[in-house]
């Protein structure tokens, strides 16, 4: 299916546009505010949360999920030991 | 440049497509909005699908603030265009382990791992666009993007906190998988970071 170059174009400056605007939008607002300690508690989860679930949103319904899940749990076993 | 191929597919000249990886430089929204389009669905619901999909770029950004939020205005607004996930990744694991790092290396390590990142995301593109249909299927290229991803988490997960997040988001991804739009996955992750912080406060362990 050929898309119209209009469309296109609208589609792409509105996500160009609305995905910085999303990106600026803490680094944009905090600046150089100190936050609260619970805040900065959260965040340090930004990273593992995210990209695990970006992990499963590639492969869901994948048998490799599975295979992966158990693939992290050994590997953090063996290197933390709990 | 799995995103260049599909997008010669969809009938995008190089051009648009590099234009498309430049403009938006985020993956997942663009494979969203490429596929809705072929769909026929409207344009306004097109750019806010894409954009749900992009929400957890907001997180990065809140994360990025307490690493980088001290550099001028026109900084962060570079800082902001070029946040990515790898380069996230990257970085925070970086500044976490390092917290003693100066503005001016914090922000040279950032910009260095972000724009390696940015320029192989552009030119795999247009080399994809390029190539178009000519790569075989055995490369399983839809294959690299999870390897990578695995290996960005792996190290990620130096806590019991992390390991219970990243249990967390696993789980909860899983479930509201069929949650419309891809909102699924920012409410998966928002839960799962909450629950992070939250073993960690009962532990007492700071990470």
């Amino acid at each position: 299916m050929i898309i119209s170059t209009a469309t296109l174009w609208l589609v792409i400056a509105g996500l160009a546009f609305g995905s910085w605007l999303l990106r600026f939008s803490f680094l944009g607002i905090i600046g150089n505010k100190d936050l609260p300690e619970w805040v900065k508690r959260h965040l340090r989860y930004t990273l593992v949360a995210a990209l695990v679930t970006l992990l499963v949103g590639v492969w869901k319904g994948n048998l490799m999920l599975a295979i992966a899940a158990g693939g992290i749990t050994l590997y953090s076993m063996l290197n933390f030991g709990f | 440049m799995v995103f260049g191929v599909l997008a010669a597919e969809s009938g995008l000249d190089i051009f648009t497509a590099v234009a498309f990886s430049m403009a938006v430089i985020a993956g997942a929204a663009q494979f969203t909005a490429l596929s809705l389009l072929q769909d026929q669905a409207p344009v306004l619901i097109v750019i806010i699908i894409g954009l749900a999909v992009n929400l957890r770029m907001a997180l990065y950004s809140a994360t990025l603030a307490t690493h980088l939020g001290a550099a001028p205005f026109w900084t962060r607004a570079f800082v902001a265009y070029a946040i990515l996930d790898h380069s996230f990744a990257l970085a925070d694991q970086k500044f976490q382990n390092e917290p003693d790092m100066s503005l001016p290396r914090k922000l040279a390590f950032y910009f260095g791992a972000t724009s390696l990142v940015a320029v192989i995301w552009v030119v795999g593109t247009g080399f994809g666009a390029w190539l178009g249909a000519r790569i075989p299927d055995w490369l399983a290229l839809d294959f690299a993007m999870p390897i990578a991803f695995i290996a960005l988490v792996a190290p990620a997960l130096r806590s019991l906190p992390h390991v219970v997040a990243g249990f967390a988001a696993a789980t909860l991804s899983l479930l509201l998988a069929s949650a419309p739009y891809g909102l699924g996955l920012i409410i998966a992750a928002v839960i799962a970071l909450v629950l992070g912080a939250e073993v960690e406060r009962r532990l007492g362990v700071a990470s």
